[in-house]
């Protein structure tokens, strides 16, 4: 314990919530920060976000955390909604409370395509988040394509996940020593977990299998508008 | 021609709604047809991400909220409009919540689009997309990533032309009329 890791609190932003691929991520980096002495907290923000008392809630673990760890899936090349909901209402209260803050933030996103640049975007808002909202931002990553994960804990998925997880663990280290996630981290991170043929042949695939009515998957070009004027 | 607004602002915010009324004014004006949904007082719940609008029932979504018809809403227009405040560069969580309802209107599989991997399209053909950015003075640092994020979404959503724009809370209603008058001009929309 370095005395810079103390309260990490986890906010993992997917609606598939402990079974998503951001919990795999977080959970992973949380453990890590836990073997440096860290002590954490998960939120899920889907669930806190749909009530008065959930929202105080997650105020309160927002203020009482030294580190907070953003984590979430690409939606539309941006947040999903409910987290950008969440970001909205922390930089709200935080701008009517009493500064100066001394807490720091770093993001991961994962994204449905194979390219981790399609989330550079994402991270841009998060980023931006923390200078609007007074966070020290302590860097980002972007890990792509998350279906290869698919919500199996990191330490389980395998070879394809090892530059994940050596990502997430030099981000760790870095963190309890109290500087940024390093370069090193990012150029990991910004390696398709897999490459970009075998994710098209794999991924299209995939989907005969889960469309499990050999009705539907006659109709899955199917066009249910039609423009009329 | 049909246009469909997608109004993400906040309660009270003077310069989205003039930024609304003077774009709707000026489509009308064109011979166009508006429909804009304000989207803080319709119930659009998020995405819970189960994909049955792809291997259920594919292209519709099986919520049954008013988040339901955006993506035909969406797609039977020949030119979409976002109106968002910029929130830390990207949309506001009321015009995101009816994005994030709209991947019905893509299929799941993927191909190489632009260099990158996309979903293939559903539908023949997509509006033009263009976004209003609403800030209360000039940020170039944002400026810059909510027209990233606009491009990005622009490829996802196969728009055949977009732009992004800004109006300013300091600008008069005369100005806000020329910035929206010169955001549609760029897709072609006026002259
Ligand atoms: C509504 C919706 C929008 C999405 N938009 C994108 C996108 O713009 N780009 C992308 O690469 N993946 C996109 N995805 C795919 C997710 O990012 C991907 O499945 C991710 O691995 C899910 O992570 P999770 O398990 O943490 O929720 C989208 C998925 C949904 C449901």
């Amino acid at each position: 314990m370095t005395g810079h890791l103390q309260r990490v609190l986890l906010l993992i932003g997917s609606p598939r919530g402990s079974q998503s691929t951001s919990a795999s991520l977080g959970s992973y980096l949380l453990s890590e920060m836990e073997k440096q002495g860290a002590e954490t907290g998960v939120i899920n923000l889907y669930q806190y976000m749909k009530s008065d008392v959930g929202r105080n809630d997650l105020m309160d673990a927002v203020n009482q955390a030294d580190i907070l760890v953003f984590v979430s899936p690409l939606y539309i090349d941006c947040l999903p909604a409910p987290v950008i909901a969440a970001l909205e209402m922390i930089r709200d209260r935080r701008m009517v409370a009493q500064p100066p803050w001394r807490q720091r933030l770093i993001a991961l996103v994962n994204s449905g395509f194979p390219e981790p640049e399609q989330n550079t975007t994402a991270l841009a808002i998060y980023k931006q988040f923390a200078k609007e909202a007074e966070f020290g931002w302590a860097g980002g990553l972007a890990f792509a394509p998350g279906a290869v994960i698919n919500g199996k804990p990191l330490g389980d998925a395998g070879f394809v996940a090892r530059n994940a997880r050596k990502s997430l663990e030099i981000a760790a280290g870095a963190l309890a020593r109290g500087g940024p996630v390093p370069s090193g981290a990012v150029k990991l991170a910004d390696k398709p977990l897999v490459p970009i043929w075998m994710f098209l042949l794999n991924a299209n695939r995939s989907w005969k299998h889960q469309v499990k009515d050999p009705a539907v998957w006659k109709e899955m070009e199917k066009r249910p508008f039609r423009k009329t004027n | 021609m049909r246009a469909v607004v997608l109004d993400g602002s906040r309660q009270g915010d003077q310069t989205s709604r003039t930024a609304r009324e003077v774009l709707e004014e000026q489509l009308k004006e064109n011979g166009w047809k508006v429909r804009s949904l304000l989207l803080r007082d319709m119930d659009i719940r998020p995405c819970d991400g189960c994909l049955r609008c792809w291997i259920k029932h594919p292209g519709l979504c099986s919520g049954t909220d008013q988040g339901r018809m955006i993506p035909g809403l969406y797609i039977t227009s020949d030119l979409a409009v976002f109106l968002s405040p910029v929130t830390f560069g990207g949309y506001s969580y009321q015009l995101k919540k009816a994005l994030d309802r709209m991947i019905p209107n893509v299929l799941p599989f993927f191909e190489k689009f632009k260099g990158e991997i996309h979903h293939r399209k559903r539908y023949d053909a997509y509006p033009k997309l263009i976004a209003i950015g609403v800030l209360q003075k000039p940020v170039q640092s944002v400026e810059m990533i909510f027209r990233a994020l606009v491009d990005r979404n622009a490829i996802n959503f196969y728009a055949p032309a977009h732009a992004a724009g800004f109006v300013y809370g300091t600008e008069d209603r005369d100005t806000i009329r020329l910035g929206v008058r010169t955001i549609l001009s760029r897709v072609g929309v006026m002259a």
